[in-house]
């Protein structure tokens, strides 16, 4: 599908995009609003999208800038509005204890503490599982500030986690 | 010599940049126990922050996310009648409006103002890289775009006289072409086996609930429901209500489409009726009867519960369905 409908490709990048989101923002509604904002902007500036780039890339960039910009002072006011529900979803295979399930939770409420720019860097590199080099371009760092952040965002997650004595 | 945390973790990411560092990684864990510890710790928490955030990326996507998607206005609408060959995907000339975005270049080129030509010349860019789908993706590429679309239209600042005489001409061809085009005749149902084309109609297969209603322009696609052909061989019921030319009629059709190993979607049974304008029409019997025909013909069709089609679009319909 060489001249396929771009609005397909974002359809298909849709759990990605509600995953990274639902990091940035730690709340599911939060989350979708913003990957709905984010689609949006895409689809009304798809004139800046450079086709043989990584179109995941350019979505996780305009989700990152538009929590930044516009949904970071919202969600300063409800902090504490943390859906647990969806691990309910979780595998049926039987491995759904409840250990496991609040060391998640654990770790996303790690990640939600985490400083801004550290979180947008694990979720990109560690649960997307862009490269360093990819995460740089789609945050504009420098290599080496991704490397950094990951491991300062890694080493008090698992401070973090350590404490809770699981 | 000890490895920091930042060169371990790259290390085991896979990020390091030469050979020789991974070598020296691999060294030092052969002889630190400690450093191996440190290793075996991220490795865990890897997989702990990724099961994390794992049932989000399992979980349905909205239905009500997917339409605001698919209802955006898109800006480059491509004309159909152009599916014979590959078009850039951003076409000035395709995107709705176009009265509007030249009405505002003209003017812009008459007043000597920037207005909206920065704005075209991203457009123009854009066109470029679609065609070939060459572009490279470097930044400069779009930066040369730019400004070539800038430069090109700097003449028509120039020459605001002849800009004004040519204004109408340029709308004409630009305005009236495409809007002609869509009244063509489009049978994209017309016989059994033909590939589907329109990616609009890709887009609802491929990402569409079924009893979601598809808006099309002024057409509308609904989807009925979804059932496994063979293994790994999807099919949809569709609905399709069409306007016919001069929109006196409209084209009413119910099609089972399916899925093709190129995994693309092709028809497989396709019924069609014209229909006065304005009144919402159920199939007719003589459709319903047809189709039940087909489905007698296939053997056993069994439709797929909602969860069952959820975890197929979710998937992208690859595969076979899972069985619960």
């Amino acid at each position: 599908m060489a001249s396929s409908d771009p609005r397909a490709e974002l359809i298909s990048l849709l759990p990605r995009l509600r995953r990274f989101a639902y990091g940035l923002t730690g709340d599911g509604h939060l989350a979708d609003d913003l990957v709905q904002a984010g689609c949006l902007k895409a689809i009304e500036r798809w004139s800046q999208y450079q086709s043989g780039t990584s179109l995941a890339s350019w979505l996780f960039r305009i989700l990152q800038t538009t929590w930044l910009d516009e949904y970071r002072t919202r969600q300063r006011q409800q902090t504490d509005s943390w859906d647990e529900g969806f691990d309910e979803l979780m595998g049926d295979d039987g491995t759904t204890l409840l250990e496991a399930r609040s060391e998640a939770r654990a770790v996303r409420r790690l990640v939600a503490e985490l400083p801004e720019d550290q979180r947008a860097v694990l979720m990109l590199v560690a649960v997307e599982g862009l490269s360093y080099k990819e995460a740089a371009e789609v945050l504009e760092l420098p290599l080496g500030t991704v490397m950094s952040r990951l491991a300062r965002a890694r080493a008090r997650l698992a401070e973090g986690l350590g404490a809770k004595g699981r | 010599m000890t490895i920091d945390t930042m060169t371990l973790l790259a290390y085991l990411d896979g990020q390091l940049e030469h050979e020789a560092d991974y070598e020296r990684v691999e060294q030092a864990l052969q002889q630190e126990a400690g450093l191996r510890e440190r290793l075996q710790a991220l490795v865990q928490q890897s997989a702990t922050i990724r099961s994390a955030y794992r049932a989000k990326l399992e979980e349905p996507v909205p239905p009500q996310l997917v339409a605001a998607i698919l209802n955006a206005p898109w800006p480059q609408a491509q004309a159909v009648g152009q599916r014979s060959k590959p078009r850039p995907t951003m076409d000035a000339a395709a995107q709705p409006g176009p009265w509007r975005r030249l009405w505002q270049h003209w003017v812009g080129a008459l007043l000597g103002g920037p207005s909206g030509s920065g704005n075209q010349g991203g457009a123009r860019a854009g066109a470029k890289g679609g065609v070939g789908g060459a572009a490279g993706g470097g930044g400069a590429s779009a930066g040369a775009g730019r400004g070539a679309g800038a430069a090109a239209w700097a003449p028509g600042r120039l020459l605001q006289g002849v800009a004004l005489a040519s204004l109408v001409w340029v709308v004409l061809v630009l305005w009236v072409w495409p809007q002609a085009a869509p009244t063509a005749p489009r049978p994209h149902w017309a016989q059994s086996g033909a590939a589907v084309h329109d990616e609009r109609v890709l887009t609802a297969l491929q990402a569409v609930a079924s009893a979601q209603v598809v808006r099309i322009g002024t057409d509308t696609l609904e989807v009925l429901g979804s059932f496994e052909r063979a293994p790994g061989q999807h099919c949809r019921e569709v609905q399709e209500l069409r306007q016919s030319a001069g929109a006196q009629t409209q084209t009413q059709t119910l099609a089972v489409l399916c899925q093709t190993p190129d995994r693309g979607w092709a028809v497989a049974f396709a019924a069609s009726e014209t229909v006065p304008v304005g009144a919402f029409e159920t199939a007719s019997g003589a459709q319903q009867a047809a189709l039940q025909a087909f489905y007698e013909g296939l053997g056993t069709v069994q439709f797929l519960s909602a969860d069952e089609e959820n975890a197929r679009l979710t998937a992208g319909w690859q595969g076979p369905a899972p069985r619960p």
